[in-house]
C-alpha cells in the first residue's frame, strides 16, 4: 500500500467532517469512530483508485455512506440508534448538504465573533475537549445540567445567527 | 405554532441536547425514531443541529485522529476500541502530526526486525513522546497496552509522562524531558541518557541484576524501588525501598545504598551514600547559575534584563500539519539531582516572574510526584491573555489551590492525586499555544506567605 502524501493530507483533513458524516448517521460517538476507522481502512486500500485534483471529499463520503450501511448489516437492532426506515429518511443525499455545510463553517466563525466572552469561553471549553463536563460545571460555579442547557442555548443562537446569514446570501 | 407542533419541536430539541452532549437512553431512543419518522420539519432540524455540532468540532475542536491509527498501526487496528492517546488539546495535534508521520513511514513497509516476544508494554502515558524501537523504527503513535521490543524512549516535552510494565511486573516511568533505552535479552538492561526515572523493580533472576547506566555510573538492582536523575558529569541515585549497588564509571568505586539514601555519582565528590534530606516548602529558581537542567533558551542577564528562559517551539512541519501549529514551553528542575525535596503545602503560592512579548493565554503547571517515587500527575492552571500587557514585565501570585489536574489524564484521574497537596514537586514549567507569544520567565518561587 503506497500512499502519496497529497492523498495522506487529504485523508487527514476529511476525518472531522466524515467524523461529523457519521456522527450524525449513527447518533453514536464510539459508533461513529468505528465506522471511521473502517473508513480510513476501505479508502486506504482503494487508494489507487483515487485520482489527485479530484473530490476527495465526495469520494470520501460516498465510502462512508457504504460503511454505514455495512456496519448497520453487522449489528443487532437494539444497539442501533435509527430505525432503517428513519435511517432511509435520513440519509445519505450529502451532495447538497456538504456545500451548505461548508457555508455553514464559513459563517459560524462570524457568528462566533458576535458573542459574548464568556459564551464563547464555554463553547471553547466544551469543544476544545481539554475539560470534562465536571470541570467546565466546576469553572463556571455551575452544575452539569445546567451547563448542557447553556450550551443548547448557545448552539441554538448560533443556529439562528447562520440561517440569518445564508438567507442573506440567498443559500 | 400548533399545539402538537410545539410538543414534537421542544422534545427534539431536548433530545438533540443530550445526544450530543450527553448519549440516550432506550426511550430517548424510541422517541426520537418516532418524532423523525413522522415529522419533516423535524428531519430538516436534525440535520441543522447536527450540522452546526460538526462545524464547532471542526472550528474550536483541535482534532481528533486516532481512527487513523488502525491504518497506521497494523498492531492497533484490531481493537474494537481503540484507546485514544490521552492527549489533551495540543496534545491532540501531536498525535496528527504522529499519525501522519507514520502514515508516510509505514506505508508499504511492515516491520520485519522485531523480536518474537515482546519485553514489555506501555501501561500509561501522556504528553509527547517518541520511541525508538529496534532497527530505528521511529514510532510517536504509542498507546497504552501497546507492546514494545526493546528500544528508547524520549520525552519531548516538559509534560511527557511514560509508564512500562516489563513481562515480570517491574515497573519504569519517565516523566518530562528524558531519554531512556530499555533492553531485556534474558537480563534488564537500562541506559538514562538525560533526565530521570524512576522504578519499581520486582525480585530479578539470580546473577542478573537490572542494570541501568548513565553517562557517569552504572546502577545494579535486584529488586527495588528507586529513581535516578542523570545529569551531564553526575548521576543521582534515590532508593525508596530495598538496596542498590553503585558503580562510579570513572574510577570503579562501589558502594551500596539502601533505603531513604541517595548517593551522587560525579568526579568531585565522595561516593558516599547520604540519608535522603529533608524535605522542604520553599524553593526558588536562580538563572543567575546558568542554565543547568533548565529546559528552554537560556539568556544571560543583559543590561535591566535579568537571566531569563525563552520557550522553546515544538513544531509540527507543514508536510505532517497544514495548519502548523506550534508549542512554546519552558521549564525547570525542582527536586531533581541533589536538591532536597520541595513538597507543596495547601498554602503554598507561586510566584512567575517574566514578560511576554504579545499578550496571550499562559499555561503555568507543575509535574509532581509522590514520596516514594510514583508519578503523581501534572497541575496546571490557566490565566488569560488579558492579564499580561503586551512587551511589558509581569508578575503573578498563583495559589496552589487553582491549579487542577491536566485534563488530558482524566483517563488516568482514577490513580492519580485529586490535589497537588503534600506532593513532591519534581518540574515546574510554563507554555502558550499555538502562536508565538515571547514568553520568557526571570523567576519562579514557591513560597509560603508569612502572617504579619
Amino acid at each position: 500500500m503506497e500512499l502519496s502524501e497529497e492523498f495522506i493530507l487529504e485523508l487527514t483533513e476529511v476525518q472531522q467532517r466524515l467524523f461529523g458524516f457519521l456522527f450524525k448517521r449513527l447518533a453514536d460517538r464510539e459508533q461513529a469512530r468505528e465506522v471511521l476507522q473502517r473508513t480510513n481502512l476501505v479508502l486506504c486500500r482503494k487508494a489507487d483508485n483515487y485520482e489527485p485534483g479530484t473530490n476527495f471529499k465526495a469520494w470520501a463520503m460516498t465510502v462512508a455512506n457504504y460503511e454505514v450501511m455495512a456496519y448497520r448489516k453487522t449489528q443487532v437492532r437494539e444497539r442501533l440508534v435509527f430505525t432503517d426506515e428513519v435511517d432511509a429518511l435520513l440519509g445519505p443525499d450529502e451532495d447538497g448538504r456538504s456545500s451548505a455545510q461548508s457555508a455553514r463553517v464559513a459563517h459560524l466563525s462570524h457568528c462566533l465573533q458576535g458573542m459574548s466572552l464568556k459564551n464563547r469561553e464555554l463553547l471553547d471549553w466544551r469543544y476544545q475537549g481539554e475539560r470534562t463536563m465536571d470541570k467546565i460545571a466546576e469553572d463556571v460555579g455551575s452544575t452539569i445540567g445546567a451547563v448542557k442547557v447553556k450550551l443548547h442555548r448557545l448552539r441554538r443562537q448560533l443556529l439562528g445567527c447562520i440561517q440569518n446569514r445564508m438567507k442573506e446570501d440567498g443559500i | 405554532m400548533k399545539e402538537e407542533e410545539k410538543l414534537w419541536k421542544d422534545e427534539l430539541d431536548a433530545l438533540l441536547g443530550k445526544l450530543v452532549d450527553d448519549g440516550l437512553t432506550v426511550a430517548d431512543k424510541a422517541r426520537l425514531n418516532e418524532i423523525l419518522q413522522t415529522e419533516p420539519g423535524a428531519r430538516e432540524f436534525y440535520h441543522e443541529y447536527l450540522d452546526l455540532h460538526g462545524a464547532l468540532e471542526e472550528r474550536l475542536g483541535v482534532p481528533n485522529f486516532s481512527p487513523l491509527n488502525a491504518v497506521i498501526d497494523p498492531e492497533t487496528k484490531e481493537e474494537s476500541k481503540p484507546t485514544p492517546i490521552p492527549f489533551g488539546g495540543w496534545g491532540w495535534a501531536v498525535a496528527a502530526a504522529v499519525a501522519i508521520g507514520l502514515f508516510i513511514q509505514f506505508s508499504g513497509q511492515q516491520p520485519e526486525a522485531k523480536p518474537e516476544l515482546p519485553i514489555a508494554q506501555i501501561t500509561k502515558l501522556s504528553g509527547p513522546l517518541l520511541w525508538t524501537g529496534n532497527g530505528g523504527q521511529v514510532n510517536r503513535n504509542l498507546q497504552a497496552g501497546s507492546k514494545l521490543f526493546g528500544g528508547t524512549i524520549e520525552g519531548m516535552a516538559p509534560d511527557a509522562w511514560f509508564e512500562l510494565e516489563f513481562n515480570d511486573g517491574s515497573q519504569v516511568v519517565i516523566a518530562g524531558n528524558s531519554m531512556l533505552t530499555i533492553s531485556d535479552l534474558g537480563q534488564k538492561e537500562l541506559r538514562l541518557r538525560e533526565g530521570s526515572f524512576s522504578a519499581n523493580v520486582m525480585p530479578q533472576p539470580k546473577g542478573k541484576p537490572m542494570l541501568v547506566r548513565t553517562r557517569s555510573a552504572l546502577f545494579e538492582v535486584m529488586g527495588t524501588r528507586f529513581s535516578v536523575d542523570a545529569e551531564l558529569s553526575s548521576s543521582t541515585l534515590t532508593v525508596n525501598e530495598g538496596k542498590v549497588r553503585a558503580t562510579r564509571l570513572s574510577d570503579g568505586s562501589t558502594v551500596e545504598v539502601t533505603a531513604r539514601h541517595r548517593v551522587v555519582a560525579a568526579l568531585d565528590c565522595e561516593l558516599i551514600p547520604e540519608e535522603m534530606p529533608d524535605s522542604v516548602t520553599l524553593w526558588q529558581s536562580h538563572l543567575e547559575n546558568g542554565r543547568k537542567r533548565n529546559y528552554g533558551e537560556w539568556m544571560p542577564a543583559h543590561g535591566a534584563e535579568p537571566p531569563h528562559l525563552k520557550t522553546v517551539p515544538l513544531t509540527l512541519s507543514a508536510k505532517d500539519d497544514r495548519k502548523q501549529r506550534t508549542i512554546h514551553t519552558l521549564s525547570m528542575p525542582v527536586s531533581q539531582g541533589d536538591h532536597p525535596p520541595v513538597v507543596l503545602q495547601p498554602e503554598t503560592k507561586i510566584r512567575v516572574r517574566g514578560k511576554i512579548a504579545s499578550n496571550h493565554r499562559i499555561w503555568f503547571g507543575m509535574t509532581l510526584r509522590r514520596e516514594n517515587g510514583d508519578f503523581a500527575g501534572r497541575f496546571q492552571t490557566i490565566l488569560p491573555a488579558e492579564e499580561f500587557k503586551s512587551g511589558e514585565p509581569f508578575e503573578v501570585v498563583l495559589n496552589l489551590s487553582d491549579y487542577h489536574l491536566d485534563p488530558s489524564l482524566a483517563q488516568w484521574a482514577e490513580s492519580l492525586p485529586k490535589a497537588p497537596y503534600d506532593l513532591i514537586v519534581q518540574n515546574v514549567w510554563c507554555h502558550t499555544l499555538w502562536d508565538p507569544a515571547g514568553l520568557q520567565v526571570s523567576e519562579i518561587e514557591l513560597m509560603i506567605p508569612t502572617e504579619e
